[in-house]
């Protein structure tokens, strides 16, 4: 199955402020870069996937089933790895205690969670440091941790929101590799840094105001670009003839 | 389960209190006073009394605990979780009370260890030790939910600990409804409702402490959860409504025991004792020694003296109860029964005056038969006394001769026969 998940004519709010009406959103395997200005809704959007927000109107579909109850909701988790932009973590507890705490929020089976554990904490490139405490570990460790319990489960669907946030050049290129060693599942990656989604990305959804004004790969991205808009790059440019033309659409 | 349990038992700020949990169980087992050592009974009670001391800390540190989950950001990553959210509250739970439960049973063991040697044989009471439990498991329930409800960093563990405080304080005066005793002699037992009922208390206030995040929306985001929170919510509700009625209308906490084989000295006058207060045996012996060398002719004393509650009330007037160790506690009892014995017939005096004289005579005589009983002058620690009587200056006539001593009771003795009758 190629879609992963969908929302459809998703309505979304915190209070009576609504941040997104009727946004439709298909994912599939391999790594869709969500971006858009802070406010865009990005967040809001990968909390509803991840099943933490239900939608107040419309649909989420993880893996075929239509989320519409804990039942339902819980079935889908197993299946989602979710990092949050400001993730958490107890400062006394070491990356394995973390990681393996993280499987066992997502009920992998306990003669699993062991092995998936460790080979989480390998895969972030963290097994050298796996007894060090999380308050020990470095802005750039401290998100390889962070994925490390997002991806322990194997799942096959993987929000993470602004991971690079924080991460000085080095660690972001380390970030950059470890995404495309993720490839074969469906990954959502929301930034607000252009050149990520450039390096990493198989596809492009661009929000803004809680809707989604481009959707193509980055090459699509970069040949919207007007020459005349503002950017570095043909893609940091194309995100801002989309921007700016979503601005005058409205 | 078992490995994420031990995880967060040894990451859990509570390790950081744990030496706070058990400095304050200790000082409060041996700080008060020691009296109970060498009794089963009264070392139950003792050990039992930290609970009240450290549920409330506890309370504090679950608060604080409960709270990580917010304060650390980690709402999104466990309301994103399939495992329900419960199994993760029992699970952090489950790890403090593991602490004030380890502290608590640090206190009970070395009550044991002291008791042990003195006390012969027999245990600790368990009934005195759960009522502690519920004590500490009900506390650090109820700073639990609100450390998880409230978005305070310093809030819940403070009013957490002083609520706790002054809640427990407040059962323990209103008697029916309290959670602890301050001593507890042999002939006293805990009563099976009122036991269950305070321990089915305690263990609803861990229920809605386990089901806080389904029951409060705050605690953890995700609509999807309202069904469940209908069931979760009705069900603690129905459990901790249950619990209140249960303690509203559970026998007192304590009764009177059913009487065992007493344990008797030889000799005449000898006394019986509960089993339990054997320590004080050797003790008690001397009195009863002091007591055969009482004048003889003037004073009848009873064959055999009785510590309360080992035959019938209706018999036990004059019967004797060790209070908190203090065996001065006995004399009046032992002094009663001698005074009664020997002045077997009363009627008011012919005029108030006489009355007085008569009383006076009593209550003198009272005071002198307690010096001697106990070979010594009232200490000082001892309150109390019989009114216009110099306690001090009678108690120093035990050490004047036998024959002044004799003739001082005589006196005494006349004044009370031959006070004229109405």
């Amino acid at each position: 199955m190629n879609n992963v998940a969908s929302v459809s004519q998703l309505v979304q709010g915190y209070g009576k402020r609504r941040v997104m009406t009727g946004l439709d959103l298909d994912v599939g395997v391999g790594v869709l870069g969500l971006l858009g200005p802070n406010g865009a809704g990005k967040t809001t959007l990968l909390r509803t996937l991840a099943t933490v927000l239900p939608p107040r109107r419309g649909t989420l579909t993880v893996l075929g089933e239509r989320v519409r109850s804990e039942r339902t909701a819980r079935r889908a988790r197993r299946n989602i790895g979710y990092l949050p932009q400001d993730f958490g973590y107890f400062p006394g507890f070491t990356v394995y205690d973390f990681v393996r705490y993280a499987a066992w929020l997502r009920e992998v089976r306990r003669v699993d969670a062991h092995r998936r554990t460790l080979d989480a904490i390998e895969a972030v490139g963290l097994a050298d440091r796996r007894d060090a405490l999380m308050k020990a570990l470095s802005g750039g460790m401290l998100r390889r941790a962070g994925i490390a319990s997002a991806i322990v489960g194997e799942p096959r669907l993987l929000l993470l929101d602004e991971p690079t946030v924080g991460l000085d050049p080095a660690q972001r290129l380390e970030f950059r590799a470890l995404i495309r060693s993720l490839a074969g599942r469906a990954v959502v990656l929301s930034t607000h840094l252009v050149e990520d989604v450039a390096a990493v990305c198989d596809d492009v959804a661009v929000m803004n105001a809680g809707a989604v004004v481009f959707r193509g790969g980055p090459e699509a991205l970069s040949s919207a670009a007007d020459p005349a808009a503002v950017g570095d790059s043909p893609i940091e440019r194309g995100y801002m003839t989309v921007l700016s033309g979503e601005a005058v659409r409205a | 389960m078992t490995r994420i349990f031990w995880i967060e038992v040894r990451r859990s700020p509570l390790r950081w209190v744990f030496p706070l949990l058990l400095l304050v169980d200790l000082a409060a087992l041996f700080g008060r006073s020691r009296y109970w050592i060498g009794v089963w009974p009264q070392a139950s009670a003792a050990a039992q009394i930290p609970a009240q001391f450290i549920g409330p800390i506890l309370a504090g540190a679950a608060a604080w605990t409960a709270g990580r989950i917010n304060r650390r950001g980690l709402t999104d990553q466990t309301g994103a979780a399939a495992r329900p959210m419960w199994q993760a509250e029992l699970v952090q739970f489950a790890a403090t009370l593991t602490y004030g439960a380890a502290a608590y049973l640090v206190g009970i063991v070395a009550a044991a260890a002291v008791t042990v040697r003195q006390a012969g044989p027999g245990f600790l009471w368990p009934s005195y030790l759960l009522l502690g439990l519920a004590v500490i498991v009900g506390c650090a329930a109820a700073g639990h939910v609100f450390g998880r409800w409230s978005r305070s960093r310093i809030w819940p563990p403070v009013i957490s600990a002083i609520a706790s405080f002054l809640l427990v304080g407040w059962l323990q005066e209103s008697r029916s409804f309290a959670f602890g005793v301050l001593s507890a002699g042999p002939q006293l037992q805990v009563t099976r409702s009122a036991l269950e009922a305070r321990l089915a208390c305690a263990f609803a206030v861990a229920a809605v402490a386990v089901l806080v995040p389904t029951l409060a929306p705050r605690a953890r985001p995700g609509g999807y959860l309202r069904p469940v929170q209908l069931l979760a919510g009705g069900t603690a509700l129905a459990t901790l409504l249950w619990a209140l009625q249960s303690l509203a209308v559970a026998d007192p906490l304590r009764v009177q025991r059913v009487a065992v084989r007493p344990l008797c000295s030889t000799g005449t006058p000898n006394v019986c004792l509960w089993p339990e207060d054997r320590k004080y045996l050797p003790e008690i012996e001397a009195m009863l020694a002091r007591i055969r060398t009482l004048p003889p002719g003037m004073f009848v004393v009873p064959s055999t003296f009785f510590e309360r509650g080992l035959r019938e009330e209706r018999r036990g007037d004059d019967d004797f109860e060790v209070i908190e160790g203090s065996l001065w506690s006995i004399s009046p009892n032992f002094v009663g029964s001698i005074v009664n014995a020997t002045i077997t017939t009363f009627c008011p005096a012919a005029d108030a005056a006489a009355e007085d004289r008569r009383t006076h005579a009593y209550f003198e005589l009272d005071t002198w038969l307690e010096a001697r009983i106990n070979g010594a002058q009232r200490p000082a620690d001892v309150h109390g006394g019989p009114p216009g009587v110099d306690v001090a200056a009678v108690g120093r006539l035990i050490d004047t001769p036998e024959q002044q001593q004799i003739e001082w009771v005589r006196q005494r003795l006349t004044t009370i026969r031959e006070t004229p009758c109405a």
